[in-house]
Order: structure tokens, then C-alpha cells, then sequence
């Protein structure tokens, strides 16, 4: 497990995956007090590849469930496998005869196949999914539930139960309980509101758009070879164009894409040429990129001034901050 | 600090963040596991136990500056140790000084107040401590309104006993110059001293002030809030648009889960014999799972008619922003907007987003917006046009305007026809009840084909007809 909060941080750092302070301290919580912990914010601001991160720091399986609409809870928590069952009656008949053989009555061989049902109501033919694969698992693992705004609220009603208490009680075969706590993250885009009881029992990660120098780490860590002068540019002016009316705003994956797309092109400054097709890497809409087309004219005018005569622009700055 | 978390929780409450008790007694158990000293994080984890929904993020963070208000950070940065500089720092040959300094400080132990010491030392956890022990003595949270403030910072004062500061420097000094202190060091020292007496008089003030906001914070934005519900809307100012933006995101969201949940409600069908046969083929014909037809479900289908003209267009902007939030909701709406003439706004909405889509609309993209509104012509050009957008029976048709059209012919007939395909026709009007029919208002004639018609002057009234419309959706 963690030590403290740096530890968190740090141990994620190795991992590629850069957190603030705000990650840090939840995740440390959250593995503390063994609770599960439900990250909002969104899209491609890396919320589902925080869990896997946080498996790989704790050198723990990974077990994922994606959310969608119309899960169930034999989706996500165990099946008999029929077929499988099938084939075993079939295969194992001459035995099967054998036990009824000498049976007078019917009832008296139903009795003894009776007798017999443990056999095919036996672990063997139980499928684990997911939830059950965390809950069975002899080593503790991680838990992703991914998205599960898509999930129905019944099935949110079943996740409760399961959270609660770790336990699932399969009706044939009786209880099973949790060997280990899994460490369990929830991942929500926010299409919809998570009921309150689900909320209760979570810790509650928001993780917004991040900040300048976090990104730039993010951008520096994912795509190397990206040159300073064009990668601080490029992480300003996404950052910029985020407070901008857009449709669609650009997310840190986005951000990452558009790096690539550049390393890939061998664009030297954001003044060049090729940059300017590139930029339906990060807008997904016709009308944003016509925006952001201008922006980015504003942007490089304004460095550009800023280049010419540093000083002045300096001071302004300071006065600003002041 | 349990009974902190119990009343920072109580207070929240207050604020309309919902908070369950065993949310609190997570950030009880959460406090135990971190440093306190460190307030972000600290403020971190509270958020991550006692707040769940992104909309409480910002009122969590004022409150929790309020409450937690560390009166030593209003002091500004007095980080650096007055005392310890005199004592250790300093210029060469001023050692004679620092040992001066020291032995006097030294006498004077238990003679000078801890908060003289405090303040030497720049000490602001202590500062902070003795503040909220003075407040307390001072019985600040009975403060009710600002009348109030400088009575109460007063008598802070008192108890913190900020004159004996003074007096207590006032000694510190005496004893410096009767060691032969040079008097240029002993001013300089002093005024920096003065400087943070000055600056804790000011942060008294303002401590006070925050615990009155604080006290009062659900009362003053609550009342902003339900001041711009009830306000006309074309009287809104910019900071008001941003929050109109998120109460109609909200009512749009309500809108859409009420009707999500109803077609659940009604999604199981018929008993499907053939999906039943197929899936039991691996089970050898034994059927196993029994499998029903999904029901055809009707989305909803909304047509809107807005009127853009000038005497409504300060309203039609938010109308046109919840059409706009309709749009990205539902998959099935048409905006068409009109003056004199009408055209189709749908493909706009969809490209652009929503403050420039509306500025386009407003500004004569879609239709000539420098006309004078002709209902009469705008109505025949729908029923000419776009008449097929109304499917039988299936169709909303919302419109929205005054209903004023210069004196031109009404046309009342596109209503009537509307009404006869459509499942209903919904009209919201700005204009008071009183003034229709009066002048140019055709209200009356169209009133007679309009299933449902709504005064709709602000939010409060918006609200109401999503209500409504989600009754009739539900029932």
C-alpha cells in the first residue's frame, strides 16, 4: 500500500501518469480507508487510466467492467454456463443411467439425481464475471467500473449491494465473501447523475481539464521528442483555446494527439505551415476549427510581439500579478 | 476538530449541499489519516467525503474558505521570524545587537502576552489559534448584520488584548534603549512591528466579515438565486446568463431523465416466440430464456416556432438558448424561427455552439431579422414548407412569441391545422395575460387552436411548463 500522499504521487509518477495534489490525497484515502472511490469530470482526462495506474503501482490485477446500457447482473457477476452443464449430462449419461439402474420408482430416482446435483451446480460450471473474479480472487486486486453512467440505475441498485459488503450469494451454492477488499474504482462521464446512495458510499474525485504545468508534464512524459519551445506553445495555446465557447473542448488525450501529429509532421513552431491542418486533431467540429484557426493567428501575433520586445510585455505581466 | 466537521457538514446542509452523516463520519476518519497543517489537502479530502456532485464544487470552496479562514494568511506573509532575524540574521558587526535583543527578550519571558510573541515570531497558526479563541470569547457567531462588523471586531480586540500589545512594545523598547541599543535599529525594528499590529487590526475586520457571510451565505445566494428566477428575462446581466445557462441545463436534464425513465417502464413488449426458439437451439430446444419484443418507443418529437423579432428579442435569447439545450437533448427537434418571414434553424444549432448559433439566429442568418413580425405570413410559410415536420399525431409544437403582428392578417387557420395533426400545441407568450388581444395582439384568435398556453415572463414560469409538459409526457 501507500505511505503518505507523496508517496501516491510519487509511485504514479513512475507509472507515467502525472497527479496533482487533489489525485494524490483522494487515492491515499481511498486505499486507506478502503473505500471505493468514484471519479467524475470529463471526457479523455485520464479517469479510467488512473485506475489502471494505480493497479500497476500496487502491482495488482487489473479486472475491468465496462458499463453499458442494458447490464446485468449476469454480465457482471457470474452465469451458469449451460452449455457446458449440457455437455457434461450428455458425455456422463452411462453414468447417469447407472445411478438411476436400480431404482424401483420414479421418485426414488429422482431422489438419487437429486442427491447427486451438487455436481452440476458446483463452482465448476460457474462463470465468473468481473464483480465475481474480484471478489473470488486469491490476490487483492483493483476494480474498475468503467463508466457507469451507462449502466440502468437498477443495475446501480445491484453495485450498491456488492460494494456494501464484498459478499455475493449465489442460491445454490451458498456465499461468497471477499478474500481481499478489491481497491475500487467508479468512472463517470456524468450523462447522467449517480444516485445518492451510490455516491454516499464512495470517496468523490472530480478531475478537471488540467492546469498548464501539469499538462506540459503530461505532454512531455506521453510524447517525447516533442521540442520545449514547441511543446510550451502548444500545451499554451490548447490551455487557452479551453476557455474559449467551443462546442467540443479539447481533452489531455486530444492535447496528445495533436503532439504527435506534430512530432509526425516534424513541425518546428506552431508557425508553420502544416500546422495549420492539423488542428482537427483536437476539434472535432467544423465550426471550432474555423475558431480556432483564428485564435491561433491571434496567438502566434501575440508571441511574435512578444519575441520583438520582451521587456515590455514582461512588465505587464508582473503587473498583472501584482 | 470532529466537532469542526460536524459543523462545517451542518453548515453545507445549510447551503443545500446534501450531506449524509456517514459522509461525515468519512471525513472524521479521513482527518485522521493526513496532516492537518496542511490546508489544501486538507481541503481535498473534505471535498472528496462530504461533496458528490460537480455543481456543489464552487459553493464548497467558498464556504470552506470562509469557515476554515485562516486569519493568519489575512495577515498577508509575515512568515519571516522578526524576532529570530534580530537574533541570528542581520549584518556583520550587529552581533552586539542580536545578543541585546535576545537577552532582553529573554528577560522578559512571561512579561510580554502571547500574542506580542506570536506576532515577533511571525507565528501564524498561533495568531490564527488566538483569534479563534477571541472570537469565540467574543461571541462572534451571534453576529447578525453589517451594522454589526465594527462592534464585533471591537470587541475582538478586546479580548484579544491588542492594547496590551502595544504596551508590552512599548516595554521591549524602553528595555532595548536602556541596553544601548542605537536608535535607528530599535525604529526600524519597531515600525515593522506597528506594520503587523496594523495589518492584524485590518484582518480582525475582515475575520469578522467572513463569519457574517458565512452565517449568511445560504441567505445571500439563495436570495440571488430566486431573485433572477423570478426576473424578467431581458433584464438579465452577463453573470446572470451564465448561471440562466446552468438552471436550464438542469431543467433539460430533469426533462430528459423523467422521459428515460418512462421508456424503460414501457420498453418490455410482446412475448417473442421466435428470438425464444432461436436462443434455446444450445440448450437443445429447451427454453431456457424466455425473450420478449422490445417496444417501439416514440421519441419525442418537438417542433418550436420562435418569434425573433424585435419586441421579443431580448426574451427569445433565452428561449433560443433553451431550444438550443432541447436540441442537444432530444433527437428529434426542429427550430424554426421567424419576423416575416420564417426559416429552418435546426442545422445551426447543431454546428455552432450554443452563444454564437443564437448571435447567427439573432443577426439575420437564418431569416431577415430587421422586418416587422408577420405571424400571418410566418404561419403560412411553415404550413406551406415544413408542414411535414408534424408528424400525426406525434408532434409537440411549441411556439413562442407575443403574438403581435402589426396588424397584418392573423392566419389562425395554420394553427387550427396544426393542432388537428399534432399532439399538442404548446404556446409561451412573455406578454401578461392582460395586454392580449389588446392593439396588435392576435392572441385571442390563436388562443382558440392552442392546447395549452403559458404566460412565460422568467425561469420560474419555464420551469413550470417543463413540469407540466413532463406530466403530460408521463401520464
Amino acid at each position: 500500500m501507500f505511505n503518505d500522499i507523496n508517496d501516491v504521487i510519487k509511485k504514479l509518477a513512475e507509472q507515467d501518469y502525472i497527479a496533482d495534489q487533489r489525485i494524490g490525497t483522494l487515492v491515499y484515502l481511498a486505499a486507506k480507508l478502503e473505500k471505493p472511490i468514484l471519479v467524475e469530470g470529463p471526457a479523455g482526462v485520464g479517469k479510467t487510466d488512473l485506475a489502471r495506474r494505480v493497479a500497476a503501482c500496487l502491482g495488482r490485477e487489473l479486472i475491468r467492467l465496462q458499463c453499458y446500457e442494458g447490464l446485468d447482473e449476469s454480465k457482471a457477476l457470474y452465469e451458469w454456463e449451460y452449455s457446458k452443464q449440457l455437455l457434461y449430462t450428455q458425455i456422463l449419461k452411462d453414468k447417469i443411467t447407472e445411478v438411476v439402474a436400480d431404482a424401483k420408482t420414479l421418485e426414488e430416482a429422482t431422489d438419487r439425481i437429486y442427491n447427486q446435483d451438487d455436481v452440476f451446480f458446483s463452482e465448476r460450471f460457474l462463470l465468473p464475471r468481473p464483480l465475481l473474479k474480484a471478489i473470488e480472487s486469491d490476490e487483492p486486486t483493483v476494480l474498475l467500473i468503467d463508466e457507469i453512467d451507462k449502466a440502468d440505475s437498477e443495475f446501480e441498485a445491484f453495485l450498491l449491494e456488492v460494494l456494501s459488503d464484498f459478499t455475493v450469494s449465489v442460491p445454490e451454492i451458498g456465499t461468497l465473501e471477499a478474500k481481499h477488499k478489491p481497491f475500487v474504482v467508479l468512472t463517470s462521464n456524468n450523462t447522467r447523475e449517480m444516485s445518492d446512495a451510490i455516491k454516499r458510499r464512495c470517496l468523490h474525485l472530480y478531475i478537471d481539464f488540467p492546469d498548464g504545468q501539469r499538462e506540459l508534464e503530461i505532454v512531455r512524459m506521453k510524447v517525447p521528442g516533442v521540442q520545449d519551445e514547441l511543446l510550451k506553445d502548444l500545451v499554451d495555446f490548447v490551455q487557452e483555446i479551453r476557455k474559449k465557447d467551443l462546442k467540443k473542448i479539447p481533452s489531455i488525450s486530444e492535447t496528445l494527439d495533436w503532439a504527435r501529429a506534430l512530432t509526425l509532421l516534424n513541425a518546428q513552431s506552431l508557425g508553420d505551415e502544416i500546422v495549420q491542418g492539423t488542428l482537427n486533431t483536437i476539434l472535432k467540429y467544423e465550426g471550432d476549427v474555423i475558431k480556432a484557426e483564428r485564435e491561433l493567428r491571434h496567438f502566434l501575433d501575440r508571441k511574435r510581439a512578444e519575441a520583438a520586445n520582451p521587456a515590455e510585455v514582461k512588465d505587464e505581466k508582473k503587473e498583472f500579478l501584482n | 476538530m470532529d466537532d469542526k466537521v460536524v459543523e462545517f457538514a451542518g453548515i453545507l446542509r445549510k447551503n443545500g449541499i446534501r450531506v449524509s452523516s456517514s459522509e461525515v463520519i468519512d471525513a472524521m476518519q479521513m482527518l485522521r489519516e493526513i496532516s492537518l497543517g496542511e490546508r489544501e489537502i486538507v481541503k481535498d479530502a473534505l471535498r472528496g467525503a462530504l461533496v458528490k456532485r460537480a455543481i456543489d464544487i464552487r459553493p464548497y470552496n467558498e464556504i470552506f474558505d470562509l469557515y476554515f479562514s485562516d486569519a493568519g494568511q489575512l495577515l498577508g506573509n509575515p512568515a519571516d521570524d522578526l524576532a529570530n532575524r534580530l537574533i541570528n540574521g542581520g549584518a556583520e558587526g550587529m552581533e552586539e545587537f542580536q545578543h541585546m535583543m535576545q537577552n532582553a527578550i529573554e528577560e522578559m519571558t512571561g512579561e510580554l502576552s502571547e500574542l506580542t510573541e506570536a506576532l515577533m515570531r511571525g507565528d501564524r497558526g498561533k495568531i490564527d489559534q488566538l483569534l479563534h479563541d477571541a472570537a469565540e470569547k467574543a461571541e462572534l457567531s451571534e453576529i447578525q448584520n453589517v451594522l454589526q462588523v465594527g462592534q464585533f471586531a471591537n470587541r475582538i480586540r478586546q479580548a484579544l488584548n491588542l492594547d496590551g500589545v502595544e504596551i508590552d512594545l512599548q516595554k521591549l523598547q524602553d528595555k532595548l534603549r536602556g541596553k544601548g541599543m542605537p536608535e535607528e535599529v530599535i525604529e526600524e525594528t519597531f515600525k515593522q512591528l506597528e506594520g503587523r499590529i496594523e495589518k492584524l487590526r485590518e484582518a480582525i475586520r475582515e475575520f469578522v466579515q467572513n463569519q457574517l457571510e458565512l452565517e449568511h451565505y445560504d441567505d445571500l445566494t439563495r436570495a440571488r438565486d430566486e431573485q433572477m428566477m423570478n426576473r424578467p428575462l431581458y433584464q438579465l446581466s452577463a453573470d446572470d446568463v451564465q448561471r440562466m445557462k446552468d438552471t436550464v441545463q438542469r431543467l433539460v436534464e430533469r426533462l430528459k431523465s423523467i422521459i428515460q425513465i418512462k421508456r424503460k417502464r414501457k420498453k418490455r413488449g410482446r412475448f417473442d416466440v421466435k428470438k425464444t426458439m432461436r436462443e434455446s437451439m444450445q440448450y437443445g430446444g429447451i427454453p431456457f430464456h424466455l425473450k420478449f419484443q422490445d417496444k417501439i418507443i416514440d421519441k419525442p418529437d418537438i417542433v418550436v416556432l420562435c418569434d425573433i423579432s424585435d419586441s421579443v428579442r431580448n426574451v427569445s435569447r433565452f428561449f433560443l438558448q433553451f431550444v438550443y439545450s432541447l436540441q442537444e437533448v432530444f433527437s428529434r427537434v426542429r427550430t424554426f424561427v421567424f419576423v416575416s418571414e420564417l426559416g429552418e434553424a435546426t442545422p445551426f444549432f447543431g454546428e455552432f455552439e450554443v452563444s454564437q448559433a443564437i448571435e447567427k439566429t439573432l443577426w439575420g442568418d437564418v431569416v431577415n431579422t430587421f422586418a416587422h413580425s408577420n405571424y400571418g405570413r410566418a404561419l403560412e410559410m411553415f404550413r406551406r414548407d415544413h408542414f411535414s415536420s408534424v408528424r400525426e399525431d406525434k408532434t409537440y409544437v411549441i411556439v413562442i412569441g407575443d403574438g403581435r403582428n402589426n396588424y397584418n392578417v392573423a392566419n389562425e387557420w395554420v394553427i387550427r391545422d396544426i393542432q388537428a395533426k399534432a399532439k399538442r400545441v404548446i404556446w409561451l407568450n412573455p406578454e401578461a395575460r392582460s395586454s392580449w388581444g389588446y392593439g396588435d395582439s392576435e392572441m385571442t384568435k390563436y388562443l382558440e387552436y392552442v392546447d395549452e398556453i403559458h404566460h412565460c415572463q422568467n425561469l420560474n414560469d419555464l420551469a413550470k411548463v417543463i413540469d407540466e409538459l413532463i406530466k403530460a409526457e408521463l401520464s
